[in-house]
């Protein structure tokens, strides 16, 4: 059941005004495109069925491009974040966190000195690098972004040349999962996710019409 | 010795590929040929310049697959246009048409930056149209050039190919505007600017479909459409129309517009709230503005669904066919009642890649919820009264192709 339902997520609405704008079907895509090689033939229906909303909170999806299971599970204590469902595929509420680094001016050239070196040494010395890594926290509402929280912290990164895993880990990772504590801090006070939510309860209040 | 000169070689061969990828920030090449000013000039100018670039531009965020890379290319773009602004103008403020400011300038230019990658290149061309404070137009044109994409620091391409470009841009204004006496005392600011010389209407940045809800000319469409518009305009009956947007429910992906038109032409919303399952309903819209010829297009389905996706708010979902385009279009009953308006799709092209073909399977807001969005922004609806009816289903398609007009978005 949950395969057509990633393909969704990852693939499944598109607005019809007539523009190119695919880009959040395509993180999404980043996001879950492993799931996607699982798919099974079979599994090629979903259900959509009527039931009365018992939260005054939104479903949001949630993606995140590390330890998104556990950094969910955090999230959700939030009452704002207690509708989060990874089934709600169809919620045009989407929180999402993801990172990136920044290059320093420091780290640029120190970086290009290490590539030369690395290079010149056949990979024998390693690259070190420095950078800041940024974190970030969308919280999107059919797209648009409603309001976003960013945290950074300087790394310096020791790794092989011929290493091919890119994705964080050590230090930076457990860094990175610890800023969940300083968003729940800023988006409890955050006034344009707060207009969202009472948005949400105009229309929908305890028994709106919300597929489940 | 031979492997000695190998392995030599072989690092050679490393260091280049490594510095290949590590593509850093030009500076201004003042010596450029292709960049040289009038004898006489002095740079900056010491002319505040405002510099506009869309939105849609600053903002967006894409993948590349030559460098499997998502690029935000807004920043650096910025940042390029920062530095060529200062060394050849003297200060840069950024016209933001969203949340404008008081800052002042003198002169200012509106960009349409545009890219193609090709071989781990960027090409990029920057149309421009330079003003003066008053808003006339002093010069515009085009430049274009070509940087390398590194798979490394790939963002730095566009600060690099952004920078070169105004560069051309500057150097050419400067060197056709800014002529012996010629002074620039006037002011304007992101507040008092015309927003038409800012926008580029010789081509929408997306269009969709809205659609009347009474005789004063006001409507409705999908939020989507008109999201980011600086200028809104309506093409209905042959004629353009300027349009502002009153209210927008992101939430529901509804928008609310004012115009100028006066019509009977208008889509009375049915009073019971509920849709049945299986009913017949008809829409029309727009879609494929580039292909199909400016008339509404009309499609008929049923209501396959009283819900749409799981954790979708207020929609339900139709077999009727819709394209890009007929986003915001109205779905009217057999009757010809308002019960609802085109929002989206399945996307079926990417489902089919992967061996599943959805058909027909559209969403659409549920009248209620366009009641109660309406009734909220103070619009001014309409309600279906059983004397309306219409005397066959031509007349009724008739009416609902005539109650449709093309919505464009311009930034």
């Amino acid at each position: 059941m949950m395969r057509i339902s990633n393909m969704i997520l990852a693939f499944g609405l598109v607005a019809l005004s007539q523009s190119s704008a695919l880009a959040d079907d395509q993180d999404a895509e980043a996001a879950i495109s492993d799931a996607l090689v699982q798919q099974a033939p079979a599994e090629t229906t979903f259900e959509t069925v009527e039931t009365e909303v018992e939260s005054n909170y939104p479903p949001i999806v949630f993606l995140s491009e590390v330890s998104k299971d556990k950094l969910a599970e955090r999230i959700r204590t939030n009452p704002i974040f207690s509708g989060l469902d990874q089934d709600a595929l169809g919620s045009p509420i989407i929180l999402r966190m993801r990172y990136y680094q920044r290059g320093t001016a420091g780290g640029a050239a120190a970086g290009m000195t290490s590539a030369i070196l690395s290079g010149s040494t056949l990979g024998l010395i390693p690259l070190v690098s420095n950078n800041d890594l940024i974190v970030v926290y969308e919280f999107n509402v059919h797209g648009i972004p409603v309001a976003a929280f960013e945290y950074s912290e300087n790394f310096t990164d020791v790794q092989s040349l011929y290493n091919t895993d890119y994705g964080l880990k050590g230090e930076a990772l457990e860094w990175a999962e610890g800023t969940v504590e300083q968003f729940m801090q800023d988006v409890a006070d955050n006034p344009e996710v707060k207009a969202v939510i009472d948005e949400y309860q105009y229309y929908f209040g305890a028994a709106g019409e919300v597929s489940e | 010795m031979n492997w000695v000169l190998c392995v030599r070689l072989l690092a050679v061969v490393l260091m280049v590929a490594v510095c290949q990828g590590c593509a850093t920030r030009e500076g201004l090449n003042m010596q450029a040929k292709d960049a040289q000013l009038r004898k006489g000039v002095d740079i900056p100018v010491n002319v505040p310049l405002g510099i506009y670039v869309p939105e849609v531009r600053l903002k967006e965020r894409f993948f590349i697959d030559s460098v499997s890379a998502w690029m935000t290319p807004g920043d650096d773009m910025r940042a390029a246009l920062v530095k060529a602004g200062n060394a050849y103008f003297g200060s840069v403020e950024f016209i933001d048409a969203e949340q404008p400011s008081e800052n002042e300038f003198a002169v200012f230019m509106s960009l349409a930056p545009a890219w193609e990658f090709e071989a781990g290149k960027i090409e990029m061309t920057m149309g421009y149209r330079f003003y003066d404070a008053d808003g006339t137009l002093l010069k515009s044109g085009q430049e274009s050039n070509s940087k390398q994409l590194g798979p490394y620091h790939a963002a730095t391409g566009f600060y690099n190919s952004t920078l070169k470009a105004m560069q051309l841009v500057m150097v050419d204004t400067i060197n056709s505007v800014f002529v012996e006496g010629r002074e620039f005392t006037g002011r304007s600011n992101a507040v008092k600017v015309d927003r038409d010389l800012l926008v580029n209407l010789d081509k929408p940045i997306r269009t969709g479909t809205a659609f009347f809800i009474s005789e004063s000319g006001q409507l409705l469409t999908a939020a989507h459409v008109t999201n980011g518009c600086l200028k809104s305009q309506l093409n209905f009956a042959g004629a353009v129309h300027d349009v502002e947007i009153t209210g927008v429910s992101e939430l529901l992906d509804v928008a609310m517009l004012d115009s100028d038109v006066s019509t009977n032409r208008f889509l009375p919303m049915r009073r019971s709230a509920d849709v049945v399952l299986g009913e017949r309903v008809a829409t029309a819209g727009f879609p494929l503005a580039n292909l199909l010829a400016n008339s509404a297009n009309l499609t008929v389905g049923n209501v396959s669904s009283l819900r749409a996706l799981p954790g979708s708010m207020g929609k339900f979902q139709f077999s009727a066919p819709v394209q890009p385009g007929s986003s915001g279009g109205p779905l009217i009953s057999e009757r010809g009642e308002l019960i609802g308006m085109t929002t989206g799709t399945l996307n079926v092209a990417a489902l089919a890649e992967r061996g599943v073909v959805p058909q027909n399977v559209n969403f659409a807001l549920s009248g209620e919820y366009i009641v109660k969005f309406v009734e909220r922004h103070n619009g001014d609806l309409r309600w279906f009264e059983d004397g309306e009816t219409q005397p066959n289903i031509a007349a009724v398609n008739e009416h609902l192709a005539e109650s449709v007009a093309q919505l464009a978005c311009y930034q």
